[in-house]
This record gives structure tokens, C-alpha cells and sequence, in this order.
């Protein structure tokens, strides 16, 4: 087993520099004492989600608690690579979905389980998965690179971004985004840089030169708070970059451009419009830049987890476990902005790879479609007997395929 | 097969038409628009270009079963082409990138 890890004391630093005030507060409940815990960590871009499901959760039987620390994306492989502890605090949800803070203990701990919008592998110095760790697949979600609503641009293509993220905005030449006092970013731990310098073919950690000082904004919701607040300053220069999730619960303030990747005659927004949240541009293959997100977890030698509870709660969304009532996982992750496996029509064997058609093997893109939208064509029912035979089989209330 | 033929005289003709549209143009203004609009082609000419050309607003009409037929199938999803010669001026004098510095 090879595990390489160039930063390894600059990831354990950054950890403890976060944690630092919440570690000290110490009026939390420790998260370890919750009913049933399950304690992840990675990247801030998946918070929305698991809000959602970190509330119902606490509704099934037996409930779970789920409790995130989001540090940044890679942040999710990296204790299982180097044993990096979590230390200081983290978040949890009531049934009603408000947010609670809990403490880790002061000699911090290994999480459950991992999630990045990317590969582990795509984080700096880590060059493979380490054995004992799965590997699982979870809902889709996608990247947005976002102007200000002031802003007249529409569209970016993959060649623009090599040059404004690759050249950087002065020497890259690509109007209106040259001002690097109006350009915002991540570091090279995030997961939506690593997408979108991978987009690009520009190395994540050249892309992550241009962001130095607070132009790192390290979270989603931080970075839609400084492309407003340039936005008001230079509408034209600015230029972000978030999970799609995140601009889409912010579209009054921010638009996602649409994008032309390399071989593409045309550039496309996430959804059919780009006032719509139907993310048929995902599904079908239109819009490039998705990834599905990838849990991390320890397993034993037949490959199943370790912890009982992360079990349930990664296999509801692999589909390994049964949803309890209680729990329409598919729903809220259409409602959050995310697409479920079984409602995509392509798919991709490597983060930003090649596509290829996809159909599901339990589908669900008349649900989704109905989910999104409020419509499909699809013919509703209510058993297998009623649906006709080019669509043979009820699922989710509507005849799909198969 | 591919249906359709690559219909290069008329991508100036068409890019000037192409912002903002859904379906692409038809060329010859009538029949079906998806497929007058002709099959895709994000490379490079036969003959090979000398000079950055603004890439075909075609979209693939058939069955997709590559990645970047996928990427370019046609649809009636509203797209907004990205003039990549117009305004990127580092592209090489025949579009493609230069290596980064």
C-alpha cells in the first residue's frame, strides 16, 4: 500500500487552526454522546444535503444522528490517509432541520466516514485510496461558475477558464474577467476548484495561485457573499465559483454561467434554461461539469462498513439499505438541487471524465421529472399491471423502462 | 452512420444568427431545424484551418454514443455559444491553446 502525503503537517495545522475557537468554547454537547452518531467530515458544498437528511434522520427508526465538520472537501480522505484527527467542533440538525453544534473530544477523532464532490485522489499527496477505505457513490452534483446578477455575461468556455485560471486574469487576456481583485477562489482542497481546474486542464494547485489571502473564501456560502460584494464594486470583472446547489439557493443574487467545454458547439447551463432547475443539461450529458459525490468509509475484508450506522446511513443513498418511512431520499435530493443516480442518463467512470449513455437499473427520471418540475409525461400508477409495455414497470409512482 | 454532412460554408452564416437560441438555426430555413442544422464537428476541418474558426453551431441528431456527441446532441435546452476566436486572444493563429506559461 503507497500512501503519499506531501502536506502532511500543513493539513494537520489547518485542522486545528480551524477548530481552534469552537475548541475552546466547550458548551456543547460532545458529539460522541449523541443518540446514535454518525460523524462525517469534508467539504462545505454538501452541507444543504445533508441538513436535509441529517433532520430526517432524526424522525427514522432507530434515529440517527448525523454530525458533519466541513473543513473542505479533501479533508474527507485525508484522515483515512494520513490519520488526521478532527478536533474542535461540528454540526448537527433537529427533526426540524435547525442546526446544532457539538463538540469532538480535545484529542479529536477519525470520522465515520468521508464526503467530496470529487475523488480522494484528486487531493493534494494522495495518490490512492487506502486499503480498508470504501469507495461509494453518492447523488450528483454539479459546478457553477457564477457572476454577480449585475453582470452581462452568459457563458464561459473551458478554453476561457485555462486562461483565466491557468494564465491568471491579468496575463490570461480573457475580458471582462482580467482583475485578480475581483476573481475569487478556493484553495486546492476543494472540491469545486479540483472539478473545474480538472474542466480547464489546468493543475488545481496553479488554479489555487490566484486566489491568495481572503480571495480563498473556503466555503460556498462565503464565496456567494463575496461575488455579491464585488458585484456591486466591478459586475462585469467578478467571477466565482460554487456547487450548483449552493448558486441555485442563491439565484437572486448570483447566475451560473452557462459552460462550452473543449468539443462542444455550444454552452449550456446546469437546467434546460438558465431560470430553470430541472438539470436536464446534467442528466443528459449537455452540461460538463458533474461529478457524483464519493463517501468514504472503513470496511472490513468483504468490503461492507464498519460502523453499523454509517452502513445505514451511505447505504440508503447506494441503495444497499432500505429507506425507512420516513426518509424520501430521493426527493430531498431533487429538492436540494442534486441529482440521484437513478434519474441520470449518462454517467462517467473517473471525476470529469468521458461520458457515455447510462440507463439505471432501477430507474427514476419520471419521479424526478415530476419532482423538479411539477409535470412529466410519463404515465402515473400505481402497480406494474397499468403501465404499458415500452414502459413496463412502476416505480415511484410512474411507469419507467425498466 | 452519420446522417449528415459537415456543413462548414455556412457556419459564419449561422454563428451570426446562434446567440441565445435553443435549437440551432436551420441553415436553409426550413424543414426539420435539428436536423438541417447538421451533424457536429468541434475539430478541425479536413483540409486543417490556418486561421481560429468559430465552431460549428451544429448539433448531432442521431443516437449519441460518444462523449462528445453526447455533449452536442441536440436538444431544445437554450444554449449560448462562447465565440472562443473572438475573444480569447492568446488562442494560437490556428485555435488551439498554447501550453500554459
Amino acid at each position: 500500500m503507497k500512501r503519499v502525503v506531501r502536506s502532511r503537517g500543513a493539513v494537520a495545522w489547518f485542522v486545528v487552526l480551524v477548530s481552534l475557537p469552537a475548541a475552546t468554547a466547550g458548551a456543547q454537547a460532545p458529539c460522541t454522546e449523541l443518540e446514535n452518531p454518525v460523524i462525517g467530515a469534508g467539504g462545505s458544498a454538501s452541507v444543504p444535503l445533508l441538513e436535509r437528511v441529517g433532520a430526517a434522520l432524526r424522525t427514522v427508526d432507530p434515529p440517527i444522528t448525523l454530525v458533519y465538520q466541513s473543513p473542505g472537501a479533501c479533508f474527507g480522505i485525508t484522515p483515512y490517509v494520513d490519520g488526521t484527527r478532527i478536533t474542535g467542533t461540528a454540526s448537527y440538525w433537529d427533526a426540524d432541520g435547525s442546526q446544532q453544534t457539538c463538540s469532538l473530544p480535545l484529542t479529536g477523532l477519525v470520522p465515520d466516514f468521508g464526503m467530496l464532490g470529487t475523488a480522494g485522489t484528486l487531493c493534494d499527496g494522495v495518490t490512492e485510496i487506502p486499503a480498508g477505505i470504501g469507495d461509494f457513490a453518492g447523488p450528483v452534483t454539479s459546478w457553477s461558475l457564477i457572476v454577480p446578477q449585475a453582470s452581462s455575461q452568459q457563458a464561459i468556455s473551458a478554453e476561457a477558464a485555462y486562461f483565466v485560471f491557468g494564465y491568471g486574469p491579468l496575463e490570461g487576456q480573457t475580458a471582462p474577467w482580467t482583475d485578480p481583485a475581483h476573481l475569487w477562489g478556493r484553495s486546492a482542497t476543494s472540491a469545486a476548484l479540483i472539478a473545474i481546474a480538472l474542466a480547464a486542464n489546468v493543475p488545481p494547485e496553479r488554479m489555487a495561485s490566484w486566489f491568495p489571502g481572503d480571495h480563498d473564501v473556503r466555503t460556498n456560502q462565503r464565496m456567494i457573499e463575496r461575488v455579491v460584494e464585488s458585484g456591486g464594486v466591478a459586475p462585469e470583472a467578478t467571477l466565482g465559483f460554487v456547487s450548483t446547489e449552493v448558486a441555485d439557493a442563491n439565484r437572486g443574487m448570483v447566475r451560473t454561467l452557462a459552460f462550452q467545454h473543449t468539443d462542444q458547439t455550444c454552452a449550456y447551463w446546469p437546467d434546460s434554461t438558465a431560470t430553470a432547475f430541472d438539470k436536464r443539461n446534467v442528466r443528459d450529458g449537455h452540461y460538463y461539469l458533474w461529478s457524483s459525490y464519493h463517501f468514504y468509509a472503513p470496511i472490513d475484508s468483504e468490503g461492507r462498513i464498519i460502523h453499523e450506522n454509517t452502513r445505514r446511513l451511505i447505504g440508503y443513498f447506494t441503495g444497499t439499505e432500505e429507506l425507512p418511512e420516513g426518509l424520501p431520499l430521493n426527493q430531498i435530493i431533487a429538492e436540494n438541487g442534486n441529482v440521484p443516480e437513478c434519474a441520470m442518463n449518462v454517467w462517467r467512470d473517473s471525476d470529469l471524465g468521458p461520458l457515455y449513455s447510462y440507463q439505471p437499473a432501477a430507474p427514476c427520471g419520471c419521479y424526478y421529472d415530476f419532482l423538479v418540475t411539477g409535470a412529466t409525461s410519463c404515465t402515473a400508477c400505481e402497480d406494474s399491471t397499468t403501465c404499458p409495455s415500452s414502459a413496463p414497470v412502476c416505480r415511484y409512482g410512474y411507469c419507467e423502462v425498466q | 452512420m452519420r446522417a449528415l454532412t459537415r456543413a462548414f460554408i455556412v457556419f459564419s452564416i449561422l454563428f451570426a444568427f446562434a446567440c441565445d437560441r435553443e435549437n440551432p438555426a436551420p441553415p436553409d430555413g426550413g424543414g426539420n431545424p435539428q436536423r438541417d442544422a447538421g451533424t457536429v464537428d468541434a475539430t478541425v476541418p479536413d483540409a486543417g484551418p490556418t486561421t481560429c474558426q468559430p465552431r460549428s453551431s451544429e448539433c448531432w441528431d442521431e443516437t449519441p454514443t460518444t462523449s462528445t456527441q453526447l455533449l452536442n446532441a441536440c436538444t431544445d435546452s437554450t444554449c449560448v455559444p462562447f465565440d472562443n476566436c473572438a475573444r480569447l486572444p492568446l488562442l494560437r493563429p490556428d485555435g488551439t491553446l498554447p501550453p500554459l506559461p
